[in-house]
This record gives C-alpha cells, structure tokens and sequence, in this order.
C-alpha cells in the first residue's frame, strides 16, 4: 500500500497525463456510441483501434507504409548526412559561411511544401519528388544546428588542444565534432517533424503511394475509422521518434 | 678555458605587443629578460594586467613574441612540444569525457601506446587522489577535483617543464592551501622545471625557489627573489620571520607599481 502511493507520487505527472488521454477517449467513445455525431464524420475510438488491427492483418498497409518509410528514411539520412558535412565545413570556414548565410536562413525560413508544385514538375510523381520533400524539409534545421554549433566551439578549448600540439585533424575529431554532438541532437529533433509533415503532404498531392495517399483516399471514399487509424499510426511513431530523441539529448547533454 | 654552463631557460629581450579593441598597438611585455635552470621551481607575481599569462603563452609556444626571443636547452621555442605542458587557470576539461578520459587527453595526441597511456593514467588517478572518481565526467567533480585532473592531464605527456597559470585562483581557501601542499609533493616527487603564475605573494613564496616581480603594464622584470626555504616544506614555514620578510618587500614593490 505504502510501496504504490510512492509510486504514485513519483510518477504524478506521468498518470496526470496519462488521465487526460483517457478522459478524452471516453468522451470519445460516448459521442460515438450515442451517435451524436454521423460516424461518416467521427467514428468511435474503438472502430477505429479494430480498423488498426485489420490494416496490418489484411496487409492492405504494408506497400503504402513501405513507400513511406523509405521514401523517409532515404530523404531523412541524406539529409543527415549532406548537412553533417556542410554544417561543419560552414561552422568552421568564416569567409564560406559569409557567403552562404543569408541564402541559407532564407531557405530555412521558406515553407518548402510551397515549392511542391516545382518540384513535381521537375521530378514527376514518383518516389524521387518525395524523397527530394523529405529532403529538402529536413536538411536546413540540421545543417544550421551543425553549423551554429561548430562555429561556437570553446576557444578555450581549442587552445588546450593546441597547447597538446593537437593535428587538425584530431582537433576536429576529439573537440569540434564531440562538441558538436549535443547540435546534431537537437537539430534531428527539429528535423524530423517537419520531414514528417513534408513527407505526408507531398503524398496527397502526387496521389499514387505512401500514408499520405491512404489518408486522403480513406478520405475521399469515407472510411473515416481507416483515415483515424494512419493519423493515429503516424502521431504514435512521431510521439516515440521524439520520446528517442529526447532520451538522446539527454545522454549527450553535459551539464558543465 | 672555463666553458659556462647554458641557462635551461632563457628569455631574451622578450617582447610581446598586439592591436587592442581600438586598434592601437598595446605592449604587453616590454624587454623582459631572466634565466630559469633546470629543476627550479620559479613564481611569477605582478600586478593585473602586467603580461603575466602572455609570458607563459609564450614559454608554451602559443603565442610567438613580437621580438625576443625563448630558448630551451639552447634551441628557440616556436610552437607548443611535448617537453611542455600547461595548465591552464580553468580545468578546460572536455565534458563528454571521463575523468580517466580526460587524463588521457593530451597523452592521446602524444601518440603513446595504449598500454603505456593506460598504465600511466592509472598511476596518475592514484597519484592525484582521483581513485574512485575515474568514470566520473566534469560536471561531477568539485573545483579541487577538476583542478586535480588538470594537473594530471599535464604529467600524463611527462613534460620536463610545466606551466602553471593560476591555476588554484578559482578555489576556496581550504583547497587551495591543500592543494599548494599537493603540488610541492608532486615537485618534490619528479623534479621538474615548475613555473608558476600567480597573484598571491604567500603562495609564490610558499611554493618557489625563485620570484620574479613584473612591473605594471607592460610587463618588465622589477626584481628576481630568491627564497631559500629547505624542501620539503610545510605550512609553518609561513610564520616564519623571513617569510614575513620576504612577503613585506613583494608586497611594497607591486603596491609601488599600482601607486606609479
């Protein structure tokens, strides 16, 4: 008794939460089983949790969920990878910075979803358009993270490597890229959301394959409990995406 | 012919000047010249500002003097070597790494071997009262203990010559007193070059076989001291008549020095 009250007090904010959610599903529930309103418009939470289950059963998601996740993680990692090279050249070239700066914030700051139109143009409809979304909405937040954190790098600590007559290139591997670390964490955590949302649009406009494309077909054909399930399906894997990442950033913060 | 001995140190008509925030040509150091021999422990004091640390980044090779020269051993010191390690006034230990890791630090760009850098860590974790705290990063490590691993850091290259830049000027009292005594063990123990910067006059003379008081702004040598206490040497020695003594006349140049 005395062992589930500390339990309790130790995770207060975790069951308080935890009883927002389910609050929210029971009203849901009522409205629906009551049919206050059309379930056209809303379906019950528990039609919706069956639809989920027969998704993955019948195997009516797997090509679309395939094509999103690689469509995804190609887009994503190229990203990962391009900005990791040019934050890190751009944090620590001043003159190159110089020159790229103003055009970077200024990409940075474009809705790149605006530009989907340009894009299907040059690319067509297929998975390299998509890709190039997903690319092109997550690489600014990472290379600027990369870039800012390589440029405030501890002169201090620079001059403790020197005084070690450190290489550059150890200089970059023992201090600028560990430093770094803890900028490359937060610029994902950024990131991915807005891949996330730039992958899902891009799928309802080229209309042939992805979560996207179910979302807006499920939509069009109303089968309202199969569009909440992909929401649902896509909200829980960003939930846990970020619930990783967090975890992430904590290891790698310092505290110093 | 009697062949005289060369200096293990000498600084030679060393002087430093750089372009300040208004662009004017500032001197740091002006024509500073004195000896160091081999095995002696030498303190630096003198007012702030008087180029204190801009003498040791240039003994360290971090900074190249504007003319003057450093020799050691009779060859001139261009850039930072293994024959010298400095420790800084902050730890600047690196966040992500242990303190184990950190020890390793400047061993590690040495290119030791792996077994030799993790013998020598270990010794020095022992030597440096660290044991238990080897898995320990930075951030939990109290001021002295940081301090501690700095100092490590720098044996761990087995430098001849180590350069100290104030480096208990952050800690309280207590540490810093345990710490003097700490650190005249390590002399006493390997019978390096010591050159030791600081502003506290107890602690140049508690600590060195020679001062040398740098006149305010730029820098020039007023006075070379030198304290014979025996080694090794405890804490009574600062009751002591001559102690007093000695602490009266530095203490009377540097208060001459800011009154100028």
């Amino acid at each position: 008794m005395k062992s589930m009250f500390k339990f309790i007090k130790q995770k207060e904010n975790m069951l308080l939460g935890l009883s927002g959610i389910i609050v929210v599903i029971i009203l849901w529930q009522t409205v629906a089983a009551y049919k206050l309103i059309d379930p056209i418009l809303l379906s019950s939470p528990i039609d919706v949790f069956n639809e989920s289950i027969s998704l993955f059963k019948t195997g009516e998601i797997y090509p679309d969920l395939i094509a999103s996740i690689s469509e995804f993680l190609i887009g994503f990692l190229l990203a990962l990878f391009l900005g990791f090279i040019f934050g890190f050249i751009l944090g620590w070239f001043k003159k190159t910075r110089a020159v790229f700066n103003p055009l970077l914030f200024g990409l940075y700051a474009t809705p790149i979803i605006a530009i989907l139109p340009l894009i299907i143009l040059w690319f067509g409809f297929g998975l390299f358009a998509k890709v190039s979304i997903v690319f092109l909405s997550s690489f600014f937040p990472i290379l600027i993270s990369i870039m800012e954190s390589a440029k405030n790098t501890d002169q201090n600590l620079l001059k403790l490597a020197r005084s070690f007559k450190a290489s550059e290139f150890n200089i970059i591997t023992a201090i600028i890229i560990p430093n770094s670390i803890p900028g490359i964490v937060s610029g994902i955590k950024i990131a991915m959301p807005r891949g996330i949302i730039g992958m899902i649009i891009a799928e309802f406009f080229t209309g042939n394959a992805g979560l996207g494309y179910l979302i807006s077909y499920y939509g069009s054909t109303f089968q309202t409990a199969k569009l909440l399930a992909i929401v649902i399906l896509i909200a829980g894997a960003s939930v846990v995406f970020t619930a990783v990442i967090d975890l992430l950033e904590k290891k790698v913060k310092y505290n110093n | 012919m009697l062949k005289l001995k060369k200096p293990f140190i000498e600084i030679k008509d060393l002087s430093f000047s750089y372009l300040n925030s208004k662009k004017e040509q500032t001197n740091a150091l002006d024509n500073v010249n004195f000896n160091i021999t081999k095995g002696e422990f030498l303190a630096i004091v003198g007012p702030s500002g008087c180029g204190k640390t801009t003498l040791l980044n240039c003994l360290d090779g971090l900074l190249q003097p504007s003319s003057g020269k450093i020799l050691i051993n009779g060859e001139k010191v261009v850039e930072p070597g293994f024959d010298r390690a400095y420790i800084f006034q902050d730890p600047l230990l690196l966040p992500w790494r242990t303190v184990l890791g950190n020890i390793k630090f400047g061993g590690q760009m040495q290119r030791l071997k792996k077994e030799t850098l993790d013998k020598k860590s270990r010794e020095l974790v022992r030597a440096m009262h660290l044991r238990g705290f080897e898995y320990h990063y930075p951030h939990q490590l109290s001021g002295g203990m940081k301090q501690r691993v700095n100092i490590a850091r720098a044996l761990c290259v087995s430098p001849q010559i180590l350069l100290l830049d104030e480096p208990f000027s952050n800690l309280d009292a207590q540490i810093r007193e345990i710490m003097q005594q700490e650190l005249l063990n390590i002399y006493d123990e390997n019978k390096k070059t010591f050159i030791f910067i600081t502003h506290s006059i107890d602690e140049a003379i508690f600590l060195a076989d020679k001062i040398i008081v740098l006149t305010r702004h730029p820098g020039t040598v007023k006075k070379i001291i030198n304290v014979k206490f025996k080694r090794p040497r405890d804490i009574s020695i600062k009751d002591s008549k001559e102690f007093i003594f000695i602490r009266r006349e530095i203490a009377k140049i540097i208060k001459d020095e800011i009154h100028v």
